[in-house]
């Protein structure tokens, strides 16, 4: 099989000269570098990208690379119409799914339908912190997938400070914190809608929800044992002894109440029917007719807007607490790799990959989840998503084929990366920042010890259960 | 997107505090009083009679000190100490005629309320003109007082060991209105705060943890079939005001409050201006 198509799409109609090619690629290296080091520089990362996003469109104005020609005459339907040339390199779908589910996920959460649920896990474990344990995982994984892994890390990351302070097990809070941590990117890998390398690869590829569910599922569900039962091994978290512990802890946990954030229990009732509605059309959505067409991001959206009618009068509130950094990230990050597209980095990105593609449909998508770990560890996997979807969909063979290995390898090493060091993905730095809240010490390396063995072991698994399934 | 704040506040909320009720030993009385022998050993009967559907004759060991076994403060608290009863019963200044005066509780109780961990029932003092009317019918209705309600077992423990059955127990709670406008005019000054929402929620919430531990407290004590009734009073206000207010509408009977606080050593806040303002209810204090 042809691997690796030399000449991107994009990139037909115009040569660029090499050493203007190695000034963009300088460009988006420091771009990842200011990424990685987000913390240190004390910059929001829609502020890094979009100085970036700046820099990149005038270089690639000032050397001929962007095509003002197309945009600026663009004929849809019959009808002309002109739009800035940074406007068609956004990925809208992908916007359009982020925002809307995450609208979608906050307004849902106000009928207390989420914290409903963690309440009764939480009692359902009587307070035996093993089953705690277990149920919480459970949870974190159910949640990042339904969700999304920051949403779940926030639920139940808070859930848990409360619960073993209550539960007088303080102790353990690090252990458990730091499991939910890497659960969120095992959970984050169940859907096409759970993370956002997820959306926008699985949409490059073309693969449908219920596919990538039924392929997921099986790593997730053996991940998520193998990470529970290491976990209550190395932070010692055992069983009740005795029946006077068992009792006592049962009286404490017996005192949440699962009613609490209930404002309205129609409201409840509706965010319960709309929240199974919502998944279900989202897996169908290809299905469908008239949806199918419109897609994920009219879905998104289309269900966040009914939600929103509860709070009507307050809805600009929801409006306020989007997470508009996320948001401009995205599309700031998609103006960049377009330029970059059009400066034929990918490409040149796409040559270096070359030797690993070329090593076969075992050991090449096995480099590749590797390489994609090893460099969303240490930056922000989003990037890495979209620059690699970006590049793999340039080739024929890998882009005509939404069961190619190449694909999951970059979904699983993107997702499983973020476990291995604590800014690899914006779920494992959300429990971080709760560790830290609760005053306990843990530094970047202090991270890496306790989660390298967790991230050996599910990259290890994801690599043997890439070879099996492909 | 939601924060960890606005979650953990949920589910801070959603953990609530419920009451478990725990039977405080009372099996073992002791009387102090400044009268002689004689007029102690008829006070005893008069209290036993006022306290006997809580404090049964069958199930109490009664304990007298009367004027001659105690000179002072030092004096009394051996006596306390060598007896080691589950609950003191005296009255107001003892061996002082400051009683008359809303100003004090006198040397003796000032200190024993807070050198023993001794519940003290402090009765009207036998000198006032109306005290036999205090004592002439056993107390029905009893109010336990707190600021804090929330949280407080003790408190509610001690008021439901003194309710009788088939009498009615107060939970009382009185947020200080003072307190409360103090800081929402603080808050006001602080732009990062909302004040509108502030002015909204801090005060339905301290009133809701107050209530829902009432009745959490209703429901333990109606599971334990002791045959009273359990009412939740939760407002803002003035407190010593209210308290008189409520004491008056609802004819409380015996009012039971903390004595001592963990970071002094002189009486709790609110419980001393009750003990010496309110000198016709008995109180229990813990």
């Amino acid at each position: 099989m042809t691997i690796f198509s030399p000449i991107l799409a994009s990139t037909a109609g115009h040569a660029v000269a090499p050493n203007v090619t190695y000034l963009f690629l300088g460009l988006l290296a420091c771009m990842i570098l200011c990424l990685a080091l987000e913390e240190k520089i004390h910059a929001k990362k829609s502020v890094i990208v979009g100085i970036f996003s700046i820099l990149a469109l005038f270089l690639g104005a000032w050397f001929h690379l962007l095509p003002f020609g197309d945009v600026g005459s663009l004929v849809i339907g019959g009808h002309k119409i002109s739009m800035p040339v940074y406007i068609p390199g956004v990925d809208w779908e992908v916007i359009a799914i982020i925002l809307g589910s995450s609208l979608f996920v906050d307004v849902t959460s106000k009928s207390g339908l989420f914290t409903w649920v963690a309440v009764k896990l939480t009692k359902l474990s009587k307070g035996d912190p093993l089953r705690l344990l277990i149920l919480y995982g459970v949870m974190t994984v159910v949640f990042s997938a339904v969700l999304n892994n920051v949403t779940a890390m926030i639920i139940v990351g808070s859930l848990t400070g409360v619960s073993l302070k209550k539960l007088d097990r303080s102790e353990k809070l690090l252990g458990f914190l730091l499991i939910e941590g890497l659960l969120t990117n095992i959970g984050g890998l169940l859907t096409l809608i759970s993370s956002v390398p997820n959306i926008i690869v699985g949409k490059t590829a073309g693969i449908e929800f219920v596919d990538f569910f039924i392929k997921a599922a099986p790593y997730v569900v053996i991940a998520t044992v193998i990470t529970l039962w290491l976990g209550s091994k190395l932070f010692k978290i055992s069983s009740l002894k005795s029946d006077e512990e068992r009792a006592s802890a049962k009286a404490l946990v017996a005192g949440f109440d699962e009613n609490e954030g209930i404002e309205s229990p129609g409201f409840f009732r509706f965010g319960a029917i709309m929240t199974f509605v919502f998944i279900g059309t989202v897996a169908m959505t290809s299905q469908l007719p008239v949806i199918n067409e419109l897609g994920l991001g009219f879905v998104a959206l289309a269900f966040a807007g009914i939600m929103l009618i509860r709070y009507k009068a307050v809805a600009d509130r929801f409006y306020k607490a989007i997470d508009w950094d996320l948001l401009f990230f995205f599309v700031c990050l998609f103006a960049v790799i377009n330029v970059m597209e059009h400066a034929q980095v990918l490409a040149l990105i796409g040559e270096w990959l070359k030797p690993i593609l070329a090593l076969g449909d075992k050991t090449g998508p096995a480099c590749l989840l590797v390489a994609s770990a090893a460099a969303s560890s240490v930056t922000d996997n989003i990037p890495l998503a979209a620059m690699l979807a970006k590049i793999l969909g340039g080739m024929p063979d890998i882009a005509a084929n939404p069961d190619s290995p190449y694909w999951w390898a970059v979904i699983f090493g993107s997702n499983l990366g973020g476990n291995i060091t604590p800014i690899g993905s914006a779920s494992t730095l959300v429990s971080v920042t709760i560790i830290h809240k609760y005053g306990l010490k843990l530094s970047f390396a202090g991270f890496v010890k306790i989660a390298l063995p967790y991230a050996l072991i599910q990259l290890a698994l994801g690599v043997v259960y890439l070879i099996v399934v492909s | 997107m939601s924060t960890v704040d606005q979650f953990e506040s949920v589910f801070k909320a959603a953990a609530k505090t419920h009451y478990v009720h725990e039977k405080h030993p009372l099996g073992k009385v002791l009387l102090v009083t400044d009268m002689d022998s004689a007029e102690a050993a008829l006070y005893l009967q008069t209290v036993k009679t006022f306290l006997e559907n809580v404090l049964p004759e069958s199930e109490t060991d009664w304990l007298l000190v009367s004027q001659n076994d105690f000179e002072n403060v030092k004096d009394l608290l051996d006596k306390v100490e060598e007896h080691r009863p589950d609950l003191v019963i005296t009255y107001r200044n003892l061996k002082s005629d400051a009683w008359r005066w809303p100003y004090s509780l006198g040397e003796h109780l000032d200190v024993l309320t807070q050198v023993t961990s001794t519940p003290v029932l402090v009765l009207p003092h036998p000198d006032r003109e109306d005290s036999t009317d205090f004592l002439a019918r056993p107390p029905e209705t009893v109010m336990a007082v707190s600021g804090h309600l929330c949280g407080e077992g003790k408190l509610v423990g001690y008021s439901a060991a003194f309710t009788p059955s088939g009498g009615k127990l107060i939970l009382s709670h009185v947020e200080d209105e003072a307190t409360h406008d103090r800081y929402l005019a603080a808050i006001e000054k602080i732009p990062e705060i909302d004040s509108e929402v502030a002015r909204e929620t801090i005060l339905s919430r301290l009133l809701k943890d107050a209530k829902d531990f009432s009745e959490s407290a209703q429901t333990v004590l109606g599971e334990a079939d002791l045959g009273i009734e359990v009412e939740c009073h939760a407002k803002v206000g003035r407190r010593l005001e209210d308290y008189r207010k409520l004491i008056e509408e609802d004819h409380v009977d015996l009012l039971v409050m903390h004595a001592k606080e963990d970071d002094q050593m002189a009486m709790h806040g609110m419980a001393h201006p009750l003990a010496v303002e309110l000198r016709s209810v008995p109180l229990l204090l813990l």
